[in-house]
């Protein structure tokens, strides 16, 4: 069964033995989970944006966001899978950008902005799903973003 | 925001989310297996992680 929910300790100690197990190095996270955890646990009360996706109890990917500018724009700052045996494998990023777009419509943003993409790869990947790059005068995004439709 | 009031919000957003459903499955259907396994996001120096520290004060203050 897949469960999409908050998360917990556990995931981000497990997260963190991820980077140990790409053979890509461009795929190694360069932050600590367990740091990122307690960084988004710092303010009591926060509105956060924190899923933890698993199937039939194994950790599948985690996704760290918080609404920022006026709550205008929900910004997800960190995300990461597990490299290998993935039981969602090829599905993780519809469910992490539906259950995003969920929550910022609920807190009312207008934007969406995926941080810091480890790579040009992925900035296609993210494309395909309608976001668009914003690069800085280097020409590397540092963000890409989408605007929210509303009916 | 209670359930019900959460609820109503995500009822009155349902075609809008409905487009976007069918543009992500569009858009699984178009990444390899390769593509996906690069996911990963985040801050790529301890700069962008005071960024994000930033954001997540930022958004403490204005709640």
């Amino acid at each position: 069964m897949r469960s999409c929910r908050e998360i917990q300790y556990h995931d981000v100690v497990e997260a963190d033995r991820w980077s140990g197990r790409w053979k890509n190095s461009e795929k190694i996270s360069t932050w600590g989970w367990e740091r990122m955890y307690h960084d988004y646990r710092s303010h009591s009360g926060i509105k956060r944006f924190d899923v933890a996706l698993s199937m039939r109890g194994m950790l599948s990917a985690i996704c760290y966001g918080v609404p920022t500018r006026g709550k205008l724009t929900l910004k997800l700052h960190a995300i990461s899978r597990r490299p290998d045996n993935n039981p969602l494998q090829g599905k993780v990023l519809t469910i992490i950008l539906f259950s995003a777009d969920a929550y910022a419509r609920l807190s009312g943003c207008e934007e969406l902005w995926i941080c810091n993409p480890m790579n040009e790869n992925l900035v296609d990947v993210y494309q395909k799903f309608g976001y668009v790059s914003n690069r800085n005068e280097m020409g590397s995004t540092t963000h890409l973003s989408m605007r929210l439709n509303y009916d | 925001m209670t359930k019900d009031e959460a609820k109503k919000i995500l009822e009155k957003n349902l075609e809008a989310m409905r487009k976007q459903k069918k543009l992500n499955k569009q858009a699984e259907s178009k990444i390899s297996e390769g593509d996906e396994s690069s996911l990963i996001s985040g801050p790529k120096n301890e700069l962008d992680y005071q960024r994000m520290k930033r954001d997540i004060k930022e958004s403490n203050d204005e709640k």
